[in-house]
This record gives structure tokens, C-alpha cells and sequence, in this order.
């Protein structure tokens, strides 16, 4: 006999079927952008199923551990319901159907390219990704700052033509726009282009705000290359990404033959977005592009002066983007060269017609696994970045420096492959003598003074740091407990260079090391230089440091090699006057990598606050910047300034 | 061989401040000709009223109260407002001629023009209304920074104001009785009537609407207006700015105006008691993530698309002086696109001879000796490759600048002190420093001081030049040898 209650509990039981949480919620979108859907022959690819990883109590919006949509359309005094990807209907049928008149579907979007976007990120840098922290307000303690767990995605906030990431709102903001009737595409003319139904825009937009998270001092344009690099890291990770899609790719490889330099959608970006403001193609595309005259697509011939002549943000970050791509097409066509000759009988010349699609999956899979590489090292680069004013050369030294550190036994000759990409357009870091992968590793620091100096600090830092990291349970711990670490570190320090026998050794210590000026009586200091350096709010004399970030870093490589590091960032300002009533905030800064099995510090990435030649072209730099459009002629920004939403800026004409 | 010529011209800069005023006496064997290009001064300048009375009385006084030509560049404030400011000294000056861009014809059968004017006109109507809305989400920065690129049209339009640059236009055209002639570029060079040995070429506003436009108006073919009702971004914009209060009256058209199928709605009145939006926006975050006022980031892109839109219908002319060949280059305000397309711009002029003679543009620059600074010194007004560094050796340079106003003008910073306009552009004043050697005549600072030049030749140069009592003006002498 069964009981009324029996019944109950059995009906109400939701865990039943004893199933753990799923690894994926599956959510349908776009792999490229609506667009493409209405086109015969990519209508079939573009229409995939993002595999996001399951966020256990997932509410409506949506709103998760790393995003929150919210979806108000202040122009049109519109808020949209949010979207509930956790009822039944909607997961049986993996999130709703693509379509663009649906608000809902739009919110599933932006959250499936953001979570992915984000999934790929700390997939390669092997540790939870953080949101850069806000201000702490009020303005009593500036040094304080407000943890921040979630990325706000606004999906419709402005009518424009235009998407960005605004650092101050920590917010990611799409608009929408008529398309352009010159040359709508494929849409009616003046139809409504929406930015958040584009995955290469979504992807751009996270990354910059993962960006900004890891490197909060990128945002600040001291170098033609500040800004660029912020939007060529954004596109990369978006072009990349498309690799990720296995039935584009597979389609996409069928159709060029195997040959990726050609032209396809794997390397070009917006294609809507480009075509609906009257560019023809698609917004950028890193190995060609759609000559206005003729309509026809050429492949781009990498110029070597470029670098030395393009300013804007966007084509000056085109030249990195190409040439990490043009590394990518180095490593996949080495890769595939066997495959070919083994299809070819050995000729490697392939046959007229169409390719076997088992060549086509395996193709597929080298494609796919070249791509990942290349975008794990340029993601893994960043620990190795300085803190701030980075260059195109820089990040090549990170590069290869990180890459090194992982994968010491480089028989495929990648590095030499990332090499030879910069060398073509004309890439070169300052003070390197050859291009060779040795010299262009960060010099590794075995000098005494740093053991002598940090090893100390370091081990008292560590005693219970190291352990306690692996075994954090959320972002926000990582968060709270680097933030203490960051404090004592610099407590330490600051302690330290009070002992007499401390304070001489480090008087002798040459800024160049790292970057910084530890105490007043530096012996590098020119006088008067020491009264531009802002001093610490407990009286001291010395100058004012900051330490930035703590960031443990833990990789296995390709041959079980474990990495084990601790990354560390310092910085140091100074405000050097220039002209009548202005000053230049001037950064100083280093980054330190110190291997956790031994205590030593590995390398020290240092920018110098006393290098004069970097303060001269940073000045230069700041006084021109904004010279090129008439948005700047007529809202004059004071140098050193902070400008509000600086990407809003940059993703506009004028 | 040539007679050695008796022609010079003498070019007076006026200066009133922040604006354009520049009176041309060519001094011939018949007589002295005199051409005026533009009168205005900038919206806001202390006493402007006073100080344009100032420079056209000068002007009455050293032309006989008669004008043989008027140039009328282009239409903003700080080009026309003299026509109004001083409006009772216009009335007793006789103009013969008057010389407009073909962007202001009024000939039915120019539609470009025609829809030019009338998008113009909407646009300025409609920004004046934005800022004029108190009611609106627009924060106080993008408020002070969009009315003061408006400035440029004067008085917000009628009702509201009546001095409007399109009344300073109606003005001066309605002046000579009929004899206004508008210009197109690539047309025979224009002689002045009486005059021998001048020609003045006419370089723009180009007539391909590419060139001409930064905000692209909605042209399928690239010489008509589409009339029809594809939207462009600033109709969907200012649809969203007037039409949103209005939504649920009858004869809105409610899909135009929103993005998605009403339904899909949430008004602001619901959201506010809806727990999703009370948590996640209204009281989630004390606020500092909102973006109730962002969307209006566009307004400024639109005003300095119009701005910028409107600044390019500049006739830019160049006067060349046949005996000699040198050239006086006034390209008014003209942005990149007027001075790219004067690349492609050749004329052939018929000699005596029977003989004709290419011109090119190139030759025009090699052969430029006094080069009147476009749009006050900003940087986007002066080509670099094709423009000023293919200009001559002995290069004079006219800037109409008062860097004083330029400082205090655009939105404030969070000090409260103007950011200021980045007029003169420092490193253009520093290329144009270098390529005169020195020779900079600026409207606020007058005779420059002598820096590289020997002092013979910058005898020379002071020679040629002159300045006003109370400085009202600035001038400098070309022979034509």
C-alpha cells in the first residue's frame, strides 16, 4: 500500500535520478552574426550550440558568477524581461531558438559568447579570471577598492553604431543601428543592426574587460601601441574563437582546401556590423580585405614600415592581429604538411575537387589545435607583460618568454614562427640586439642584490600564501586574500628599507632593475627629481609604491613540466611638470616572476621611472594623441586626464 | 617677355577674435578691387557686436563703401555673424558681387544642395532642442560640449533666436540684386570683373557626396537623397529623443521607434516594481552603473558630424597672380575630404596665344606664397602630404585664432575649468612655424617676432606687412613679381 505521502515525496523529489549537474548548458546562437544566416551557403554553420560551462544556480537575467545582463534600452524607455534559461522548455531545447526580434533570445547571446569567451581565457591561464575592482568611493581612501564578481552587460544601451567596455561602469554596452542603405548587405535598408547578436563583437568587448581585469594600468594611453594593443588582444581572442566552432571550421577548411591564407570567414571579424556601416566587408580581416573600388577581396602583403606609420588604434592593432595570425598560418601549415603529402602520394600537390572529408577532419583538427596554441601563448604572455606602457615588442618578448618556460623543447619551432610574423611588419623590440628566440627572452635575473633584497620578504610573504592558494572556493576570496598579500607584501617592503644595512643596499639598486625608486636617497635620482614622486600617506620620505597584483600561476606543460611561479607587480608614479600649469603622471614599474620551488626571482620585467627617453616619447605621445580628429579639437582632453568610457572613444570615426 | 606688372594685393586680417574676416584690395592699373572673404566672429566673444561694427566700419571706410565681391565660405557664425552684427554699416555698403559654394544654390533643379541645407537646418533644430530639454537624461559635460560646437549656428533657430547664420546668408545674398554666382570646383578659373591678371580657381566643396560627408546621408546613388523612409542613424537617434514621449499617442509610429514588437516592452513605470530590475538596476548598486544619460554620447557624435559636415561645404579658393605665378590659397574651413578632392582637380586656361595652359592642383601648391590657416589651426583643417608640404618656399601663413577664446570654450573638466578647443593644433603651428620660417601672422598676437630668417629678408617681410590702429587688423602686402 502506498501512501498519499509517499506520493508527495516521490512527485517533489527532483534528485531522483541520483545525476549530478551537468558539465554544459547548451545554448544556441550565432557563431558569427545574423547575417550569415541568411545566406545559403553559411546559413547551416552559423547556427551552433555554445557549450558553457553549467552554473548551478543560474537567475534569470542572466545573471551567473562572472555576468549579469540586465536589459534596459534607456532610448526607447524599454526594459526587456530577462531571460529564464533555467526552465524546462528552454533547456530541452538548448536555450531558445536564434532570432532577432526576440530581446530574450539576444540575452542568451551576449551570455553564451561572454561565458565562452571567459571559459577560454582561464582555460589558458589556468586560474579564475577577476574583474579589474572599482574605485573605492568614497574618496577618503582612493587606495581601497571595491571587489567586483560581475561583468553587467548591457544588450541594447545606446542607439549607435558602436559597442564598448566601460571601465568606470565595469559594464559591457551594445548598440543598435539602422544599416547604412550605401551598401546594406544582406539587409533591407535601414533594417536594425543589433552589435550584441555578433559574436566577434561580444568576444571583443569581454576581452577587453578581461584585459583590464589582469592589466588595470592598459587602459591608461602612454605609447601609440597602449590603446592598439587593447584592441588587437580583443580581436585576437575573438579570431581565434572561430576556431572553436568544429562545423564552421570543417566547412571552412572544405571550402578554401585547406588553405587558410585565402580568404574566409575564420579571419575576418564583424562582417555585419562591417557591411552595414557602408565597409563593404567585414570590419577588419586580418589576411586581406575588400578593395571599395573593385569589390574584390586581395590578401594583405605585411609592410614593414606600418608600424612606424599607422597611429590609429584599430589599424595599428591590425598589424599585431595579422602578425599573430600570420604566425597561427606558419604553425598550421607546418603542421598539416604531412597530412597533405600522405593524401598526395607524396607530391603534396592536392587533387582538382572537392577534399575527402576524412582530410578535411583531420585538417580540421590541426587547424583547431594550431589556433588553441597560438591563442594559450598569447594569453599566457600577459603574466609575462610589464605592468604598464606595454609596445607590440614587449608583448613578443612575453611571448616568447612564457612559451619558453613552458614548452623549453620547441621542436616545432613555434617561437621561431612568432619571430619571423613580427619581423615582416616591422616589429621590433627596444634594445634587442638579434631577433633570435634567445635574445629575445627576458634576460632570467641571477643577480645577487635581488636574492640578497626579496628573498626574504618572499619567504615571509609565502609562509602560508602558496598553500593557502589551491585551495580557494570562489573569486571573491581569491580576490579578498591576493588583496591582503598585496598589502603585506608591500608592508614588508616598506619595512625593510627602514633598516639601515637594508636602506644602503638598496640605495645602490639602479632603477633599471626594477623600474622603481624604493628610497629617497636613491643614488640615480637627479636633483630636484624626488620631489615629483607623490610620498606615502604615513609621513615617510621615501617615495610612494604600489603593489599591484599577485598572481600565482600554476601550468602543466606539453611534457608534464610543471610550472610553478608567482607573478608580481609594483609600480611607482611621478609627475614630471610639462609646459606652463600641466604635469605628465609618469609610471615606473616591474614585474617579477619568482619560481615558488626555489624563492628566486626569474625575471624582472621593469619599465624605468627615471628613463628619460621613455618619458620624452610619452610626452610627445600625450600631447599628440588626440590630434588626428576633430572630437579632440573641440573636447580638448588635459594630459594625464582620465577620459571617460576611453573605449566609446576609440570605436567612433570622429 | 611680360610687361613687369603693376598688380598687388593687399591682404587685411581682421581681428575681431575667434572667426574669419579677411578684406583682399587689389591695387591694378584701373583701380583698386576689393573682395571680401567671410565676416563673423565666434557666438560668445565679449562685445562681438561691437568689434564687428568696428572692422566693417574699416572696411566702409577703406573701400568707398563699395564692395566689388563678397565670398561667403560657408555657413557658420563665426564666418557670417558680421552680416547681422553690424547689419545698419552693411545696409550703406554697396556689394556688387557675391560669391557662394554650390552646396547653398537655391536653384530647385540641385537637389543635393537643396537636402544639404534642409538636413542641415533639421539637425541644428533638433540638437538645440536636445540641449534645450531640461527634462532629459543629458548629463551637464555633453550639455556645455554640444552647445558650444551650436555655437557655430548662432542663435538657436526661430522662434527661439534671430540671429541665425542662415538669416547672416539670406542677408548678404539678397545684397548685389541677383548678382550672386555659385561655384563648383573643376569650373574655368574666375577672373575678377575689371581686373586684369588675376585668376581664382575654385577648389571646393567637391561635388562627390563621399568626400563632402562624414555622417553619410542615406544616398543609394551618390548624387540624390533617397527620399524614402530608410532610417538613418540620426533619424533613429532623434526618433528616440522626441518621439519616446509621445509612444501609445495616436499617429506615432510605434515601429519605427522601438527595436522590438511593443509586447516585448517593459515600461519604465512596470520595471520599477518588478523585482528583477528593482534588484538588478534601480536599487542593486547605489546607482553607479546605471546608463540612463549614456545613450546621449551619440548627440555629440551627430553635432560634430555636422559640424565637421558643414565646415567641408567651404568654397576654398585659389587666387593666383598671373605675372608672377604666386599663389593665395583660402581654403575657408574645409576638412580632409574638400582638400582631398582637389587632388584630381586640373584646368586649362586659354593663353593670348591661342595656346591653352594645364594647371594643376600640385602647381597651385608648389606655387602658394601666402596661405590663409584653415579653421582657426585645428589639426583635421590642414592636409599634411598633399597640402602644406608641397607649398612654397617663401610661405606666409594667416591664422584667424584667439587662442584666449579657444581655451575657454568645450565642456568643463571635474575642476570646473574649460577644457578648452585645441586651437592652433601645436604641432601644425609647429610644421607651419618651420615651413614659413617664422612667417605665422596670428590674429591674436600680430607681426611675429624674427626667429630663423637673416634679418635682411625678415626686413623684407615686415616691410610687406602692417598693423591696425587698436588692433583691428593685421595686413601684408603681395607684389605681383
Amino acid at each position: 500500500m502506498i501512501s498519499e505521502s509517499m506520493y508527495q515525496a516521490y512527485r517533489s523529489d527532483k534528485h531522483s535520478a541520483q545525476v549530478s549537474s551537468p558539465v554544459f548548458r547548451r545554448l544556441r546562437g550565432y557563431a558569427f552574426d545574423p547575417s550569415l544566416s541568411v545566406q545559403m551557403e553559411t546559413a547551416l554553420v552559423n547556427e551552433v550550440v555554445f557549450k558553457v560551462p553549467w552554473e548551478d544556480d543560474l537567475q534569470p537575467g542572466p545573471v551567473g558568477e562572472y555576468l549579469e545582463v540586465v536589459d534596459y534600452d534607456p532610448a526607447s524607455q524599454s526594459f526587456y524581461e530577462p531571460v529564464r534559461l533555467d526552465v524546462p522548455q528552454v533547456l530541452a531545447q538548448d536555450g531558445l531558438e536564434p532570432c532577432e526580434g526576440r530581446p530574450q533570445f539576444h540575452q542568451q547571446m551576449v551570455y553564451a559568447v561572454a561565458m565562452t569567451t571567459i571559459t577560454n581565457f582561464e582555460r589558458a591561464l589556468g586560474r579564475w579570471a577577476l574583474w579589474s575592482p572599482r574605485p573605492y568611493e568614497p574618496h577618503a581612501d582612493p587606495n581601497r577598492s571595491d571587489y567586483v564578481g560581475r561583468l553587467r552587460i548591457y544588450p541594447h544601451a545606446f542607439r549607435g553604431a558602436n559597442a564598448y567596455y566601460s571601465p568606470d561602469k565595469k559594464a559591457l554596452l551594445f548598440g543598435y543601428f539602422p544599416a547604412s542603405s550605401n551598401d546594406p548587405g544582406n539587409h533591407v535598408p535601414g533594417g536594425t543592426v543589433f552589435t550584441c547578436l555578433s559574436h566577434d563583437i561580444i568576444a571583443h568587448e569581454t576581452t577587453h574587460a578581461l584585459l583590464d581585469g589582469m592589466h588595470h594600468r592598459f587602459i591608461e594611453p602612454t605609447h601609440p601601441d597602449s590603446l592598439a594593443f587593447h584592441e588587437a588582444f580583443a580581436d585576437i581572442v575573438a579570431l581565434f574563437q572561430h576556431f572553436t566552432f568544429p562545423e564552421v571550421l570543417r566547412h571552412q577548411i572544405a571550402r578554401t582546401r585547406g588553405n587558410l591564407a585565402q580568404q574566409s570567414l575564420l579571419g575576418e571579424l564583424a562582417q555585419e556590423f562591417g557591411r552595414a556601416t557602408g565597409c563593404y566587408g567585414a570590419l577588419r580581416d586580418a589576411i586581406g580585405r575588400t578593395d571599395p573600388e573593385t569589390k574584390q577581396w586581395v590578401p594583405l602583403v605585411p609592410d614593414p614600415n606600418a608600424y612606424q606609420t599607422v597611429s590609429e588604434p584599430h589599424q595599428r592593432g591590425a598589424i599585431l592581429v595579422a602578425a599573430l595570425f600570420d604566425a597561427f598560418l606558419s604553425i598550421y601549415k607546418s603542421r598539416v604538411g604531412d597530412l597533405l603529402r600522405i593524401a598526395t602520394n607524396g607530391s603534396g600537390i592536392l587533387p582538382a575537387g572537392e577534399l575527402h572529408p576524412d582530410l578535411v577532419n583531420r585538417l580540421a583538427d590541426e587547424a583547431a589545435k594550431s589556433a588553441r596554441h597560438v591563442l594559450h601563448a598569447c594569453i599566457r604572455a600577459l603574466d609575462y607583460c610589464p605592468p604598464i606602457d606595454i609596445t607590440f615588442g614587449d608583448y613578443l618578448r612575453a611571448i616568447i618568454t612564457a612559451d619558453y618556460d613552458l614548452v623549453p623543447d620547441d621542436n616545432r619551432r613555434y617561437r621561431v614562427a612568432f619571430v619571423e610574423a613580427f619581423r615582416r611588419r616591422g616589429i621590433y623590440p627596444e634594445g634587442v640586439r638579434t631577433l633570435s628566440v634567445d635574445s629575445l627572452r627576458w634576460p632570467q635575473v641571477r643577480s645577487q642584490y635581488y636574492t640578497e633584497l626579496f628573498r626574504p620578504i618572499f619567504e615571509n610573504l609565502l609562509l602560508d600564501f602558496s598553500n593557502r592558494a589551491r585551495y580557494f572556493t570562489s573569486r571573491a576570496e581569491v580576490y579578498s586574500h591576493t588583496g591582503q598579500m598585496c598589502g603585506k607584501l608591500h608592508e614588508l617592503i616598506r619595512h625593510a628599507i627602514i633598516q639601515p644595512d637594508y636602506r644602503e643596499k638598496v640605495g645602490g639598486l639602479h632603477p633599471l632593475a626594477t623600474g622603481m625608486v624604493f628610497i629617497a636617497e636613491n643614488q640615480n635620482l637627479r636633483p630636484g627629481q624626488i620631489e615629483q614622486f607623490p610620498r606615502d600617506k604615513h609621513g615617510h620620505k621615501d617615495p610612494k609604491f604600489e603593489v599591484h597584483a599577485l598572481r600565482p600561476v600554476q601550468r602543466v606543460g606539453p611534457d608534464g613540466d610543471v610550472l610553478n611561479h608567482l607573478v608580481i607587480s609594483m609600480t611607482q608614479q611621478r609627475h614630471v611638470p610639462i609646459g606652463r600649469d600641466e604635469t605628465i603622471t609618469f609610471r615606473g614599474g616591474c614585474t617579477m616572476i619568482l619560481d615558488l620551488k626555489t624563492f628566486e626571482v626569474e625575471y624582472c620585467i621593469a619599465k624605468s621611472i627615471l628613463d628619460d627617453a621613455r618619458l620624452e616619447r610619452q610626452t610627445n605621445y600625450v600631447l599628440n594623441r588626440f590630434g588626428s580628429s576633430l572630437h579632440a579639437t573641440y573636447f580638448n582632453h588635459r594630459c594625464g586626464e582620465n577620459i571617460v568610457e576611453p573605449f566609446a572613444l576609440l570605436h567612433n570615426d570622429l | 617677355m611680360p610687361a613687369p606688372s603693376a598688380l598687388s594685393v593687399r591682404i587685411r586680417m581682421y581681428r575681431q577674435g575667434l572667426g574669419d574676416c579677411f578684406l583682399l584690395s587689389f591695387t591694378h592699373p584701373g583701380g583698386v578691387y576689393h573682395m571680401l572673404i567671410d565676416c563673423g566672429v565666434l557666438r560668445g566673444t565679449a562685445d562681438a557686436a561691437d568689434r564687428m561694427r568696428a572692422v566693417v566700419a574699416d572696411i566702409k571706410q577703406t573701400t568707398n563703401a563699395q564692395l566689388d565681391l563678397v565670398v561667403a565660405t560657408h555657413e557658420h557664425w563665426d564666418h557670417l555673424s558680421g552680416f547681422l552684427q553690424a547689419r545698419e554699416l552693411w545696409d550703406s555698403i554697396t556689394v556688387k558681387q557675391v560669391w557662394l559654394a554650390w552646396t547653398e544654390d537655391p536653384d530647385p533643379s540641385n537637389l543635393v544642395a537643396q537636402q544639404l541645407r534642409e538636413s542641415r537646418s533639421q539637425k541644428v533644430a533638433q540638437l538645440h532642442g536636445l540641449i534645450g530639454d531640461t527634462q532629459s537624461a543629458l548629463d551637464e559635460s555633453s550639455r556645455q560640449g554640444l552647445a558650444s560646437i551650436l555655437e557655430f549656428f548662432g542663435d538657436p533657430p526661430p522662434p527661439g533666436g534671430k540671429l541665425t547664420t542662415r538669416g547672416a546668408l539670406d542677408y548678404i545674398t539678397a545684397k548685389p540684386n541677383g548678382n550672386v554666382k555659385y561655384h563648383t570646383p573643376g569650373e574655368p578659373p574666375q577672373r575678377l570683373d575689371g581686373v586684369d591678371g588675376v585668376a581664382v580657381y575654385v577648389l571646393g566643396p567637391p561635388r562627390d557626396t563621399k568626400l563632402l560627408f562624414k555622417d553619410q546621408p542615406s544616398s543609394r546613388q551618390s548624387e540624390v537623397y533617397e527620399s524614402n523612409d530608410a532610417l538613418t542613424l540620426t533619424d533613429s537617434f532623434f526618433m528616440a529623443v522626441n518621439g519616446m514621449g509621445s509612444l501609445g499617442q495616436s499617429g506615432v509610429d510605434e515601429a519605427l521607434c522601438l527595436p522590438f514588437d511593443k509586447h516585448y516592452r517593459v515600461d519604465p513605470g512596470s520595471a520599477q516594481t518588478n523585482p528583477f530590475f528593482v534588484e538588478h538596476y534601480f536599487e542593486g548598486d547605489d546607482g553607479w552603473r546605471r546608463i540612463d544619460g549614456d545613450w546621449f554620447s551619440a548627440a555629440s557624435q551627430l553635432a560634430l558630424a555636422l559640424d565637421s559636415d558643414t565646415n567641408n561645404t567651404s568654397l576654398a579658393l585659389a587666387i593666383e597672380l598671373l605675372g608672377s605665378g604666386k599663389v593665395l590659397l583660402f581654403p575657408a574651413d574645409a576638412q580632409v575630404g574638400n582638400w582631398l578632392s582637389w587632388q584630381s582637380l586640373t584646368w586649362s586656361v586659354p593663353q593670348q596665344n591661342d595656346r591653352t595652359r594645364e594647371v594643376t592642383m600640385a602647381d597651385l601648391l608648389n606655387r602658394t606664397v601666402f596661405y590663409k590657416v584653415g579653421h582657426h589651426g585645428s589639426h583635421n583643417a590642414t592636409l599634411k602630404q598633399f597640402g602644406l608640404e608641397l607649398m612654397g618656399r617663401d610661405l606666409v601663413a594667416m591664422m584667424p585664432i584667439d587662442q584666449a577664446t579657444a581655451e575657454r570654450q568645450g565642456p568643463k573638466d571635474d575642476q570646473g575649468r574649460p577644457r578648452g578647443w585645441n586651437m592652433p593644433f601645436p604641432s601644425l603651428l609647429a610644421r607651419l612655424n618651420e615651413k614659413t620660417q617664422g612667417r605665422v601672422i596670428r590674429a591674436d598676437e600680430g607681426i611675429p617676432a624674427r626667429t630663423v630668417l637673416s634679418e635682411a629678408e625678415w626686413e623684407r617681410f615686415t616691410q610687406a606687412c602692417a598693423e591696425g590702429p587698436d588692433k583691428l587688423y593685421v595686413e601684408y602686402t603681395i607684389a605681383d613679381v
